[in-house]
């Protein structure tokens, strides 16, 4: 029984190796770049 | 012992091992919260209730983290085994602090919400067929249910209730907790462009475990002994098994078996205990029986049997030296199975072969 777990272990975390840090790597690279990442615009007083 | 459900009690080293914890998490949240802020190089500075849930938030993660490290580790080095022995403690407040995450989140976007707090969580956000802006907070209310699930049934109470391996399965889906937490973090905080900390944190938690988890499952395939056609494998030098310990060998295609070392003796078990399937090789010997690290379950070295009035039993080996060499037979007796201790020649003696 505990064998069937380690195999469970062996197949599953080969594959989240690869895919967690590419989403993560994802999510960075296509986020969206809008005013929010531009610097800070001080308006001048009127 | 062999009838009956056995709560595990507590010590003193798992008193200690919950209190370093609390200490830790009470440290980081209040450094997170007081120190944090001064940190702040936005232009706007970060209200206190967002705070909370990233400080909450963080710390859930990080010690989502640590739980799933611990199982690789204690693999690849023995000497994390300690941390082991109560990692279920560890996973029950990795889940409180994710509560608290959870509180800070309802508190402050779902507070005014027109509908009751829990269920605006699981209906505000179901955008799923866009990549910008994709549902990032199902995901976190998945993981915290599986957390909230895991944390329920951590008692030895349930482990007997639905048995070791029913309630292991259930509890591999931890696994399923931490991708959906990668997900939420990665479409939730991540997609905020700031700090670039939490994305490297992110990224190194995912890579880290990823790299454990890998190396120590190749770890036990590679340190599998294949059995030859008479069925023997070399287990291990006979300097690898301390006096009153014992080891796990690994084997390809069958349970792992345990030898132990008692004073002169050598004798082999099956690794899994009878009674919740704790490691036996991690354990000790105590007054000539083989102790279970888990719950204290033990047996007798020579037969594998529980000593009366208890009758778990389990299969046992046989061993042979060559020179320093441990052989193990891979072929289980029946449970139960008087074989005599394998006698360790004295030192200068003459040991070519010796068999059990």
């Amino acid at each position: 029984m505990r064998r069937r777990h380690r195999a469970v272990h062996r197949r599953v975390w080969p594959v989240l190796a690869v895919i967690l840090p590419l989403l993560v790597i994802a999510a960075v690279v296509f986020r969206p770049a809008g005013p929010t990442q531009a610097p800070a615009v001080r308006l001048s007083p009127p | 012992m062999s009838a009956r459900y056995a709560p595990v009690g507590w010590n003193r080293s798992k008193l200690f091992y919950d209190a370093i914890l609390l200490a830790a998490v009470t440290l980081y949240l209040l450094l997170y919260l007081w120190v944090g802020p001064s940190l702040e190089t936005g232009t706007l500075p970060i209200d206190d209730q967002t705070l909370a849930m990233n400080a909450w938030g963080t710390c859930a993660f990080l010690l989502l983290s640590v739980v799933l490290a611990i199982g690789p580790l204690c693999r690849l080095d023995p000497r994390f085994l300690p941390v082991l022995y109560n990692r279920r403690h560890f996973g029950v407040i990795t889940c409180a602090v994710a509560a608290g995450h959870a509180n800070a989140v309802l508190g402050w976007y779902f507070a005014y919400s027109h509908v009751p707090p829990f269920e605006a969580v699981l209906v505000a956000d179901t955008s799923f067929g866009q990549l910008h802006g994709f549902p990032f907070v199902p995901f976190g209310v998945a993981a915290f249910a599986i957390l909230c699930a895991l944390a329920f049934t951590s008692h030895d109470f349930w482990l007997a209730f639905l048995t070791p391996p029913l309630w292991k399965a259930l509890h591999m889906l931890i696994y399923a907790a931490y991708a959906c937490v990668i997900v939420h973090v990665s479409f939730g905080a991540l997609q905020d462009p700031g700090d670039p900390l939490l994305g490297m944190m992110l990224l190194a938690s995912a890579a880290t475990l990823g790299v454990l988890h890998v190396l120590a499952g190749r770890r036990s395939v590679l340190a599998a002994g294949s059995a030859t056609d008479s069925g023997w494998v070399v287990a291990a030098d006979l300097d690898d098994i301390a006096d009153g310990h014992g080891i796990v060998v690994p084997l390809k295609d069958a349970e792992a078996v345990a030898i132990f070392r008692d004073g002169d003796g050598l004798s082999a078990v099956a690794n899994v205990c009878a009674h919740q399937n704790g490691p036996l090789g991690e354990g000790r010997v105590i007054g000539g029986c083989i102790t279970c690290p888990w719950h204290g379950f033990q047996y007798r070295l020579a037969d594998g049997c529980a000593p009366p009035p208890y009758t778990e039993k389990l299969a046992t080996y046989r061993l042979r030296l060559e020179g320093t060499k441990v052989l193990l037979d891979t072929r289980p007796n029946a449970p139960g199975t008087y074989v005599e201790p394998l006698s360790i020649p004295a030192e200068g003696a003459s040991a070519d072969v010796v068999q059990a």
